[in-house]
């Protein structure tokens, strides 16, 4: 069977520093525990303007105006680099402000529970007519459904989750239920940026097209929330929920949940589609996790750094067939952690990284890159928890000294040359080894050394209190050698095993 | 350190004696580390969970300290924790807890 | 004895450090030891 190619690959980040002190379990649990708290007082304080956000380079290269190579030489933190061209767009997607999502939030949300003041609508379409992938449908579907503001804090005041921008109520999301939990006003805002930021990214995703949306035969969602009532809590399903707002009408879809490993699970499901024939083009996509904003946010601020984790992330990535160019999904080189596998850091490394090369005779340092779970060090050192791509990089290394591939005094070069500093923000499930995909493409089709990489996603399952498992999955991708896949079997030889099949049978018929 | 793991310790102190408890960690830096070791000594640090204001002073130790080392079983050790004492900040990390436990703790040190 | 035979232990892990069941099988070692809780703390 012929190998599925990643096709193409979108990125998106979306600026919500109202969400992030609204809707950020760091912040709604200190408000719950702590609500007089010189965190929560000075919390404005803390935050990034848009302009910032635009200028930090990770993000830069996040949307793809900058290779991740680049930030191995600048200085560190990356907050304190004074970088002022950032763009919005990038080759990927782009960097949306809190404006725009919010007014998204209401075009995407088909059951009107999206409630945006009249003047904050009229403004944001404003800004939104120049979007260069807006619709005039989009458009039409809100304007001049804004609502007067008396009637949101009503509605607020009844149990809706109020909308901020700039620091003042624009608009609220209503409760879907009276009293299904699933669906109370906080759960369906988390739910409808999910769709919102994921649909945004896919748009970016189409825009390219290198596929028509018609054209798209399965969408499969993988982010870490999850949608459906109480009586089926994660009943789905984003997937088609998305691929409605960008008009994949020929697409089915569903949810995959996997914790941050999620998008590398996806990711192999999704080849698995192509290449076994059922569909010619499957999308991958997330959305962003507004619980995850600012969660280390009380250790930057105490640190006298900006609330790094303002942005939601989201990604779509499209698995087609080979086209004899773009990069190869390497199905047959999969690593998978297994229940049996153990949790202990270097079994787990040597599941996800060791045990499929070791099966297809490959080496460590035979990979080029590795992406790992590639989240900006800039968050997480400044929080105290390291950096976590170095220490993946640091283990596949040290799996390398005692394969006695490299010595012990040359696991930092090993790092450096088969890893990346990490640019993504810490959503759970974006910065799992999927961040490259789109740098991969760009490499791995034009004249680079990098003919391999791994994928590499792991996930905390024991968060959830079902088991004390952990959890990972990997997959190589390679190099398009352009060469049809020759059967391994000619018609002469077809013809050689049905005649003889057909003898044994009725040789069988004559005892 | 996690607000449910405050609680769980807080209740695991009250039922089993401090006298008899010790905590080992395996946080990832040095300073994660301190903050652990802090919040079940002297109290949290962030002032957000059960803990706050509560001196457990318990006994406390990282995976990678020699001490501890030298207490478990060495090829255990080896299959288990043998690759992070490779990739972790030892030297980081032994500091961090040992201050902690010479200052704070009251049990086990 | 050492000071760690025959404790109750409290194992805090870390998810990108040493997780609480890599804890669990070392303690385990210790004679007399029980372990109360084990869990793995999470920062990204």
């Amino acid at each position: 069977m012929a190998k599925a190619v990643i096709k193409d690959a979108g990125y998106s980040l979306f600026h919500t520093p109202e969400m992030l002190i609204h809707l950020g379990v760091t912040q709604v649990s200190e408000r719950l525990t702590n609500q007089d708290s010189d965190y929560l007082k000075n919390i404005r304080e803390n935050l990034r303007t848009y302009e910032e956000v635009v200028n930090y380079l990770p993000n830069q290269v996040y949307i793809g105006n900058f290779h991740p190579s680049e930030l191995r030489e600048l200085e560190r933190p990356f907050c304190n680099l004074d970088y002022k061209e950032g763009k919005r767009f990038g080759i990927f997607g782009e960097i949306m402000p809190e404006k725009e999502l919010l007014l998204f939030l209401m075009i995407s949300d088909v059951f009107g529970l999206v409630l945006l003041e009249e003047n904050f609508l009229q403004e944001s379409i404003n800004d939104y007519q120049k979007h260069p992938l807006k619709t005039e449908e989009e458009i039409n579907k809100v304007i001049g459904k804004g609502s007067k503001i008396n009637d949101i804090r009503l509605s607020i005041d009844n149990g809706s989750e109020p909308l901020y921008c700039e620091d003042k109520l624009v608009g609220c999301v209503k409760k879907a239920h009276d009293i299904d939990s699933n669906l109370n006003s906080h759960i369906m805002t988390e739910n409808l940026v999910v769709k919102a930021t994921g649909a945004i990214t896919f748009k970016h995703l189409l825009a390219k097209n290198n596929v028509k949306p018609e054209d798209i035969g399965y969408v499969i969602e993988c982010s870490e929330e999850a949608c459906g009532d109480m009586n089926q809590r994660g009943g789905g399903n984003f997937a088609k929920s998305i691929a409605e707002v960008v008009g994949a009408k020929n697409s089915g879809g569903c949810d995959i949940r996997a914790f941050c490993a999620a998008p590398i699970h996806t990711l192999i499901h999704a080849a698995t589609l192509v290449e076994s024939g059922v569909y010619d083009n499957v999308v991958v996509v997330a959305g962003g996790a507004t619980a995850k904003l600012g969660m280390n946010g009380k250790d930057h601020a105490k640190k006298g750094y900006k609330l790094l984790e303002d942005v939601l992330g989201g990604f779509a990535i499209l698995i087609s067939k080979n086209d004899g160019v773009s990069p190869v999904i390497r199905t047959d080189v999969v690593g998978t952690h297994k229940v049996g596998t153990g949790s202990s850091p270097q079994v787990v490394t040597k599941s996800l990284v060791e045990e499929p090369l070791k099966r297809n005779g490959l080496k460590l340092s035979d990979v080029d890159k590795y992406s790992v779970e590639m989240q900006n060090p800039d968050i997480t050192s400044l929080a105290g928890a390291g950096d976590v791509p170095l220490a993946n990089y640091k283990m596949i290394a040290a799996l390398a000294v005692m394969n006695k591939e490299i010595e012990r005094k040359d696991i930092l070069s090993f790092t450096d040359n088969h890893g990346m500093v990490g640019w993504a923000p810490t959503q759970g499930h974006i910065p799992s080894g999927v961040p490259y995909c789109g740098h991969l493409i760009n490499e791995m089709t034009t004249d680079t050394n990098i003919n391999r990489a791994m994928l590499v996603g792991k996930g905390s399952l024991f968060l959830a209190r079902m088991t004390n498992l952990f959890d990972g999955i990997s997959v190589m991708i390679e190099r398009n050698t352009g060469v049809e896949e020759a059967n391994n079997i000619s018609k002469e030889e077809i013809n050689k095993l049905i005649a003889e099949s057909l003898k044994e049978y009725a040789s069988s018929l004559l005892k | 350190m996690d607000l449910e793991n405050q609680s769980r310790i807080k209740a695991l102190t009250e039922e089993h004696g401090a006298e008899n408890l010790i905590v080992v960690f395996g946080a990832a830096e040095g300073e994660l580390t301190g903050l652990a070791a802090e919040t079940v000594t002297v109290g949290d640090p962030t002032y957000a969970g059960s803990l706050t204001n509560v001196e457990l002073g318990l006994g406390v130790y990282h995976a990678v300290e020699p001490t501890f080392k030298e207490a478990v079983d060495p090829q255990v050790y080896e299959d288990q924790i043998g690759m992070m004492e490779m990739v972790l900040d030892v030297d980081d990390i032994v500091g961090e807890i040992t201050t902690i436990r010479e200052e704070n703790s009251k049990y086990n040190k | 004895m050492s000071i760690f035979e025959n404790k109750k232990y409290i194992l805090i892990g870390d998810r990108d450090g040493v997780p609480g069941e890599s804890l669990k099988e070392v303690v385990n070692t210790i004679p007399g030891s029980e372990v109360v809780f084990a869990a793995t703390e999470c920062f990204v």
